[in-house]
């Protein structure tokens, strides 16, 4: 497998809705080579509601979703499904 | 069963405000998001929850009526309505959804450690101290513009408010059912300890309830940021709190005969300490609790600029909306829709026309995507 270009976003601390916000923009910009497998979107965030729409959101756009809890806040891996 | 001693109310609304902190931060149940994401992202998850909750509120609000429960009806903080709601509850509106947080919303991200909640909470307490400033115009414009003097609908007609309630009831419930049968209650999120929204709701609507059986109406918390404001400025400039005319009178005053609860912003503890701000520290307390628990407390430090003006500002219009209506979406969504108060049917509809005015603003000016 070729190794994934990553597209980090950290909206930690931030105030509320920049989560889905940002996330769907950078899915947005990035939509070709994320369907491609080239890029992943990875969003850390400390919003525990956004570990309910942001994975709904990119499931229902076709993506693949990966929620992983780190030290003390998620991180949400957007890809493309296999 | 209502409990006269202030300081039993105070215990018991610091334990209802902890009890609310957990279920809030739990579901992250942030009321802002509610309406926000409605408009944004078309997601009406939560906001289907908190029709559940208004549902239930007003089930056992009634049935507590019936049976003899509620100490007071109406709840003595309510008067009739006045298009000051209107106005008020548009500038709450789009307050909310800038500071990214309601009332309590703010209390339980601040209390996780989110420091732009946290400007919005100092941005609650300064628009409350302007407010208090300017009361008089404001509180000659409510009576000038108040449009009835009945407060809720069964003050109007006993036999409206039960047939109104029997068919919102049933009509409701067809639609719960509905619901159901599609999977829909069953929300999904990835978060530690995630409480899902209808069960936040149902809890809310229950401790709610419990609240105006033993302490003598349902939550308010607003008056109690005054009053905060209120202790700063009597420490910081005591000549000045001494003419402000808004924290020497009382907003709410009740004499059953054997007690006489009186209380306002004025900093000095009385029923509003005993039943809001004690419900502040409750709320800040659970969640800061619970976000301990879940080893998700975590200063980030502050957020970009354009958000942090936004939180301050919205944190102001917050306070200055809620008291130019009267009351917030805690006085008036979780209890003011369940008894069917007519101020409440006139401030949450413009609460909602501000929250789509504020999505806008938050998304074209404040984040910019």
């Amino acid at each position: 497998m070729n190794r994934k270009e990553t597209v980090d976003i950290n909206i930690l601390g931030q105030v509320c809705p920049a989560c889905l916000l940002v996330a769907l923009k950078e899915i947005n910009t990035h939509h070709e080579r994320l369907r491609k497998g080239e890029v992943e979107v990875v969003v850390r965030t400390d919003h525990r509601d956004a570990t309910r729409t942001i994975p709904s959101s990119a499931e229902a756009m076709g993506y693949r979703v990966f929620v992983k809890r780190t030290e003390n806040y998620y991180e949400i891996r957007i890809t493309a499904r296999q | 069963m209502l409990i006269a001693n202030t300081y039993l109310v105070f215990l018991v609304n610091l334990l209802a405000g902890v009890v609310f902190g957990v279920v809030l931060y739990r579901g992250d149940y942030c009321m802002a998001g509610m309406f926000r994401d409605a408009f944004l992202f078309r997601d009406f998850t939560l906001l289907r929850s908190l029709y559940l909750l208004v549902t239930v509120s007003m089930v056992l609000f009634f049935t507590a009526r019936l049976a003899g429960l509620l100490p007071f009806y109406p709840p003595p903080p309510y008067s009739g309505p006045s298009l000051m709601g209107l106005a008020g509850g548009f500038i709450f509106g789009v307050g909310m959804v800038l500071a990214g947080g309601c009332v309590v919303g703010t209390l339980y991200k601040m209390a996780s450690g989110n420091l732009a909640n946290l400007i919005g909470f100092f941005g609650i307490i300064t628009g409350s101290l302007l407010y208090a400033e300017i009361h008089p115009i404001f509180s000659h414009l409510y009576k000038t513009y108040q449009i009835g003097r009945y407060i809720t609908l069964y003050d109007l007609s006993p036999g409206i408010e039960a047939a109104f309630t029997g068919v919102f009831v049933l009509f409701s419930l067809t639609v719960f059912l509905r619901w159901k049968k599609k999977g829909i209650w069953d929300v999904k999120a990835y978060a530690v300890g995630y409480l899902k929204p209808w069960k936040a709701g149902v809890i809310i609507a229950l401790l709610n309830l419990l609240v105006y059986i033993l302490s003598g109406w349902p939550m308010g918390i607003t008056t109690g940021y005054a009053k905060i404001g209120a202790y700063f400025e009597k420490a910081l400039w005591p000549s000045h709190y001494a003419r402000v005319l808004y924290f020497q009178s009382p907003s709410v005053r009740v004499d059953t005969g054997d007690v006489v609860l009186e209380g306002g912003a004025s900093a000095r503890f009385d029923i509003i300490t005993a039943s809001e701000v004690s419900l502040i520290i409750g709320v800040i307390l659970g969640a800061f609790l619970i976000s301990l628990f879940y080893r998700e407390f975590r200063v980030y430090g502050l957020p970009p600029l354009r958000q942090t003006i936004s939180a301050f500002t919205g944190g102001m219009m917050i306070a200055i909306g809620a008291r130019v209506a009267s009351g917030c979406n805690v006085k008036f969504v979780l209890g003011g829709l369940g008894i069917l108060s007519f101020q409440a049917l006139l401030f949450v509809p413009a609460m909602t026309i501000g929250a789509y005015l504020g999505a806008i603003i938050l998304k074209k000016v404040v984040i910019k995507v």
